[in-house]
C-alpha cells in the first residue's frame, strides 16, 4: 500500500494515544482508604469477565478510530484486486506534454521543467505495476501516440524542446477527442505544464465544452496536473522586435528595437551580445525600476545595406536558456498591397480608411474577381459567399497570404473554406450585441505595445451573423477563437490554412451592422492583418515559431547555422530556402511568466474529478496505480465511532444515577 | 479534657428539641423501678388489666370489693405496670467505623447518635449501658439511669478509636446471653460482615425477648460510588488493596451493594428488628427523631 501524503504517517503513533491516557489515568489513582470491601471484591471479580471486556473492546475501538483516520488523512492507495474494487487501476493513461518555450526553464532539481515530465513519467511507468495502456500526446502534432512502456518518452525526437506556445485548451481537446473515440475505460489524463496563463487560455470558449465533456466522463476519466510552475532562479527574456536597414548619407544603419523582460522588477544593466553574419558586438541595456524594456540600437553595416543579412541578440545565462536569444533577419522587405472584394460599393471607403492612404487597396465587386491582381498581396478582404472569390482567397492564404472572410448575409456554405454561415441575428439597437471578452495577449486583438487595449467592449453590433468551420458545433473547435459575445458566440476566429491565416469576422462595419466602421478597433485590426501578411513577401521573412509553415511543400528551409536538429517548424533560428531568408522566434506570449492562479483552475475543472500534483513530489504522488481508498477508511471510522458510542452508551447505562433507578 | 469531649458529642440544642419526644420500648419491658414502658408485670398504674381470682396469698388490698358484693367471689383487680427500661448501646468500632467521606467519620457520626440517645434515656428516667466492641477490646458500662453515669458513658463514647476487625457477630451474641432481663439494644455499626452469621444475631436477641434496634450507618461515597478516575482501594480492617477503574466495576459494585441491603432489610423484618438505614451526610438529629416518632407511633397503635 502506498500514501499521496505519506508524511502523515507520521502521526502514526497518535494510535496509541487512547492506550497512553488510559494508562497515565491508571498511573494517576489515588488511593482512598475503603470500608465496603467486601463488595468491591466480587465486583471486581464479576467484572473481570464480561465489562473488562467491553472496557477493552472499547478502548481498541477507540485506537482503530485514529489508526483510521491518520490512514485517510495519508490517502492511501490499494493495489491489486481490492484497489481494483475499491475503483481499480486505469486502463489508459493519456501523457499530455507541453513542450513551449518556457518549459525550459531549469528547475531546482536541475532539470528543465519537460526534462521533469519526462522524467516524471518514465519513473511513473516503471513504478506502476499494473498493465494500463500509454498513450503520449504532445502539443505541437497533438497527435496520440501509443507507448510500449512510458520510459521511452525520454528518447523520443517528439518529446524534445521546441520555441512554440503550447495551446492546452487544443491538448486537452485532443486527449477527450481519442478518449470518445478509443473508448479507454477508466482513463487518466496525465497533464505536464508549467500553468503559463498564455498557453492556458482561460477566457477561450474551448473550455465550456471541456469542462462538461470531462465532468459527463467522471468518474472513469479523471486529469492529474502536474504543476511544473517552479523553477529556479530569476528569469529574463529577449525578443527582437524589429529589424529594419535604413540608408544613411554614408552607409547603411540596422536598426533593431528589442523586447527584454525581468520576471521581477529592478535596477539592472543587461548586458546584450549581438551577432551580425558572425560579428558580435556588445551593448549594455539599462534597465531602470522595470521589468520590461524595449531597447533600441542602430548598427552600421558593412556594403550598402541591399544585401540580406541575418543574426541574433543573445542575453546571459539564466533560468531558461531558450529565451535568452532572439533571431532576427534584415533586407529588402515589401508593404503588400490590400485587396477588397466586396457585395456593396459602400463599403470601399471604409476598408480604403481603414487600410491607410498611402496603401495600395484593389476594390472590386463580386463579379469582377477576376480582375483582381494577385501580385505583392498582403491581406485580402472578402465580404461575401462568392465561389470563385472564396476560391481564391483559400489559394492566396494557402500559399501564406492572410484573408479576413465577413458575413455574406444570408446562410449559406463555403466549401473551399469549410464554412457554413447560419441566418444573421439582429439585436435591437438599446440591447446591441457586446464583445467583451478577447485575446488581449495574444494575436490581432492583442494590447498595443504601449499596453492600452482594443475598444472591443466598445463595439455596438446590432447585426451579426454566426458562422462554424466544418461539422464543428463547439465555437473555436475549428480554429482560434480572438474575441467572443457575451453569449459566447464567437466575433473573430483564426484558422491557419496552408501557410497563411483566414480570419472570420461575424460582423460588418457597415452601420446597420455595427459600430466597427468607426475605426477605433477596424485600423488597427487591418493594419496588424496586413503587417502580417507581408511577412509572406520579400526575401526575408520573419515568423513565429509553431505558426509559420512553408507555402508549398516543395519548400525546403534549412537552418543557416548548419545546424540540422533544427526544425523550422517548431524551432527558433534562421533558416534559408534558395535566397530566401527566415526568422524564426518563439511566441512573445512564451516570455511572460504569468502563472494561472489557483482558483482559476478549480474553475477551469469545476466538477471534473481533477487533482492537482505538486511537482516536487509527483512522482511519488502520480504513480501510484491503486485505487485511493479514504473514503472506505472515513466509513470504517464512523462504524467506529459508532461502535464506540454504543460501547460507551453501555457502559455508562450500566449504573443507574441516583434518582434514576437507585433509592437510598 | 475528657468532659470537654464528652460535651462535644451531645448538642444542646438538638436535646432540647428532642426531649419532647420519648425513646419507647416496642415490648413490655422488665424494669426495677417505675417508668415509662410497659412492664411485663401487672402493676399499679391507673391502667387496668384485667380481673383474676383470688389464690391464697394475694394482698387483700387488691379483692375488688364491689365485684364480690355483685357476685360473692373474690376476684383481684390487676392494673398495668409501668416501668423503666435498660438500654444497651452497641458501638462498632471496627476499623471501618472510622471510614470518612466529605461528611466526616462514620465513628464520630455513631457517636454523636449514640451519646444523644443515652441522654434522652437517662433523662426519661431509663438506664443507659455501653458496649464498645472491636478487635478484642471490649469496653463494657452496664445500665445505669443516673446523671453521673451519664458521664462516664460519654468519656469512653469519646476515647473509643476504630481499630481492627469487627467483631460484632460474636459481640451480639455474648450480648444476648449477658442481659438477663428484656432489654432494649441499639445497635450502631455498618454491619460490613457475613449477612448470614448477622442475622443469626439478630434472631439470638429475638430468642431472647430484646427489643433490638439497628441503624445501619453508610456513607453516601458507598453508595454512590461516584469516582472518576481509577482508585486504590485500601481495606480498613486488613483487607489488603485493589487497584480499580471505577467507571468499570461500578455497576457490579452497587448491585453488590444493593443486594446486601436489601437482605438486609429483608431479615430485619423476619426478625423484628427495628432497622434504620442512615446517610453520614443526613442529619443526625432527624434520623434520632424519625427513630424516636417511628417507636412512638408503634406504641400508640398498639395501646390504641
Amino acid at each position: 500500500m502506498e500514501f499521496l501524503q505519506p508524511i502523515l504517517l507520521w502521526g502514526l503513533p497518535a494510535v496509541f494515544l487512547p492506550l497512553v491516557i488510559h494508562l497515565l489515568n491508571r498511573l494517576r489513582y489515588r488511593q482512598v482508604d475503603w470500608a465496603a470491601m467486601a463488595f468491591l471484591l466480587a465486583a471486581t471479580r464479576r467484572s473481570t469477565n464480561n465489562l473488562r471486556i467491553r472496557h477493552w473492546l472499547l478502548l481498541a475501538s477507540r485506537m482503530l478510530i485514529v489508526l483510521l483516520i491518520i490512514l485517510a488523512l495519508s490517502r492511501p492507495l490499494m493495489r491489486g484486486r481490492l484497489g481494483a474494487l475499491a475503483g481499480g487501476a486505469p486502463d489508459t493513461v493519456l501523457l499530455l506534454l507541453d513542450r513551449s518555450a518556457s518549459m525550459e526553464t531549469q528547475t531546482q532539481q536541475g532539470q528543465s521543467r519537460r526534462e521533469q515530465a519526462l522524467a516524471f513519467f518514465a519513473e511513473m511507468g516503471s513504478r506502476r505495476r499494473t498493465a494500463s495502456s500509454y498513450v503520449l500526446i504532445e502539443h505541437v502534432e497533438r497527435a496520440p501516440l501509443e507507448l510500449r512502456h512510458p520510459a521511452v518518452v525520454q528518447e523520443l525526437a517528439s518529446t524534445g524542446p521546441t520555441d512554440t506556445a503550447a495551446d492546452i485548451p487544443a491538448l486537452l481537446r485532443a486527449a477527450v477527442d481519442y478518449v470518445i473515440e478509443h473508448d479507454t475505460g477508466r482513463t487518466e489524463i496525465l497533464l505536464a505544464t508549467d500553468r503559463q496563463v498564455s498557453n492556458w487560455k482561460p477566457d477561450d470558449g474551448e473550455w465550456v465544452t471541456l469542462r462538461e465533456q470531462l465532468a459527463r466522463m467522471a468518474p472513469d476519466v479523471r486529469v492529474l496536473l502536474l504543476d511544473l510552475s517552479a523553477s529556479d532562479g530569476m528569469n529574463m527574456a529577449v525578443a527582437v522586435h524589429d529589424a529594419m536597414v535604413r540608408q544613411t548619407d554614408e552607409n547603411a544603419v540596422l536598426h533593431l528595437t528589442m523586447d527584454i523582460r525581468a520576471d521581477e522588477i529592478a535596477d539592472r544593466t543587461v548586458p546584450l551580445v549581438i551577432d551580425i553574419d558572425g560579428s558580435r558586438l556588445q551593448v549594455d541595456a539599462a534597465m531602470e525600476n522595470t521589468a520590461v524594456l524595449r531597447f533600441s540600437t542602430e548598427l552600421d553595416l558593412a556594403g550598402d545595406g541591399q544585401q540580406l543579412g541575418w543574426g541574433h541578440v543573445e542575453i546571459p545565462a539564466d533560468a531558461n536558456p531558450r529565451d535568452n536569444t532572439s533571431y532576427f533577419v534584415y533586407g529588402e522587405t515589401l508593404d503588400g498591397r490590400v485587396a477588397v472584394v466586396h457585395d456593396h460599393s459602400r463599403d470601399a471607403q471604409i476598408w480604403r480608411a481603414a487600410a491607410g492612404r498611402d496603401r495600395d487597396v484593389d476594390v472590386v465587386g463580386i463579379a469582377e474577381t477576376d480582375r483582381l491582381g494577385m501580385e505583392a498581396l498582403a491581406l485580402m478582404i472578402v465580404q461575401g459567399d462568392d465561389p470563385a472569390a472564396t476560391e481564391r482567397a483559400a489559394a492566396f492564404a494557402a500559399a501564406g497570404g492572410v484573408v479576413l472572410l465577413l458575413p455574406p448575409g444570408h446562410a449559406s456554405t463555403c466549401s473551399v473554406m469549410d464554412i457554413t454561415w447560419q441566418e444573421p441575428e439582429e439585436a435591437t439597437a438599446a440591447s446591441p450585441f457586446r464583445v467583451p471578452i478577447w485575446d488581449e495577449q495574444d494575436g490581432v486583438l492583442a494590447r498595443t505595445s504601449d499596453g492600452i487595449n482594443l475598444p472591443l467592449d466598445q463595439l455596438t453590433i446590432t447585426s451579426r451573423q454566426p458562422f462554424q468551420f466544418g461539422e464543428q458545433s463547439v465555437p473555436g473547435a475549428g480554429g482560434r477563437v480572438l474575441a467572443q459575445f457575451a453569449d459566447g458566440g464567437v466575433f473573430l476566429e483564426e484558422r491557419q490554412l496552408g501557410a497563411g491565416h483566414v480570419f472570420v469576422c461575424s460582423t460588418r462595419p457597415q452601420s446597420d451592422w455595427s459600430s466597427l466602421g468607426d475605426g477605433m478597433v477596424l485600423v488597427p485590426l487591418v493594419q496588424r492583418l496586413i503587417r502580417l501578411g507581408n511577412r509572406h513577401l520579400g526575401a526575408v521573412r520573419t515568423a513565429v515559431s509553431g505558426d509559420w509553415r512553408p507555402s508549398s511543400a516543395d519548400e525546403v528551409w534549412l537552418p543557416v547555422s548548419g545546424d540540422d536538429q533544427l526544425d523550422p517548424a517548431i524551432h527558433a533560428g534562421v533558416f534559408r530556402s534558395g535566397s530566401r531568408l527566415l526568422a524564426l522566434n518563439r511566441p512573445v506570449q512564451e516570455d511572460r511568466a504569468d502563472v494561472l492562479i489557483g482558483d482559476t483552475l478549480e474553475a477551469l475543472f469545476d466538477e471534473v474529478q481533477f487533482v492537482l500534483l505538486d511537482g516536487s513530489d509527483a512522482v511519488m504522488q502520480a504513480s501510484r496505480d491503486g485505487s485511493e481508498i479514504w473514503y472506505w477508511l472515513v466509513c470504517l471510522a464512523l462504524a467506529g465511532l459508532v461502535l464506540e458510542g454504543f460501547l460507551s452508551r453501555e457502559r455508562s447505562a450500566l449504573p443507574p444515577k441516583m434518582g434514576e433507578g437507585r433509592t437510598a | 479534657m475528657a468532659v470537654k469531649v464528652s460535651t462535644e458529642l451531645v448538642d444542646a440544642a438538638v436535646l432540647g428539641r428532642l426531649s419532647r419526644l420519648t425513646l419507647q420500648a416496642r415490648i413490655p419491658m422488665a424494669g426495677s423501678v417505675a417508668g415509662l414502658h410497659r412492664s411485663a408485670t401487672r402493676g399499679s398504674s391507673i391502667e387496668f388489666a384485667e380481673y383474676r381470682k383470688y389464690v391464697q396469698g394475694d394482698d387483700i388490698r387488691h379483692v375488688d370489693w364491689r365485684v364480690f358484693a355483685r357476685t360473692d367471689r373474690f376476684y383481684i383487680k390487676e392494673f398495668e405496670a409501668d416501668t423503666n427500661l435498660r438500654c444497651c448501646l452497641v458501638l462498632d468500632v471496627s476499623g471501618s467505623m472510622g471510614y470518612a467521606g466529605a461528611h466526616g467519620s462514620r465513628l464520630d457520626y455513631a457517636k454523636r447518635m449514640l451519646a444523644t440517645l443515652a441522654h434522652l434515656l437517662v433523662h426519661q428516667g431509663d438506664a443507659a449501658g455501653l458496649v464498645c466492641f472491636s478487635n478484642g477490646a471490649t469496653h463494657e458500662i452496664p445500665p445505669r439511669d443516673s446523671p453521673a453515669h451519664l458521664r462516664v458513658l460519654f468519656d469512653t463514647v469519646a476515647e473509643v478509636q476504630p481499630k481492627g476487625r469487627s467483631h460484632i457477630i460474636q459481640a451480639i451474641h455474648d450480648l444476648s446471653e449477658k442481659i438477663r432481663q428484656r432489654a432494649l439494644v441499639i445497635v450502631f455499626s455498618d454491619f460490613l460482615t457475613p449477612l448470614d452469621d448477622l442475622l443469626g444475631c439478630f434472631e439470638h436477641m429475638r430468642f431472647r425477648k430484646h427489643d433490638l434496634a439497628v441503624f445501619h450507618l453508610l456513607d453516601r461515597q458507598e453508595f454512590d460510588f461516584s469516582f472518576d478516575r481509577p482508585i486504590r482501594f485500601a481495606g480498613m480492617e486488613g483487607e489488603g488493596h485493589i487497584l480499580a477503574d471505577p467507571a468499570v466495576i461500578k455497576a457490579d459494585y452497587q448491585r453488590e451493594l444493593d443486594r446486601f441491603l436489601a437482605t438486609m432489610e429483608h431479615g430485619c423484618r423476619e426478625f423484628g428488628v427495628d432497622y434504620h438505614r442512615v446517610f453520614t451526610d443526613m442529619d443526625y438529629e432527624a434520623a434520632i427523631a424519625a427513630f424516636l416518632l417511628k417507636r412512638l407511633k408503634k406504641q400508640q397503635t398498639a395501646g390504641g
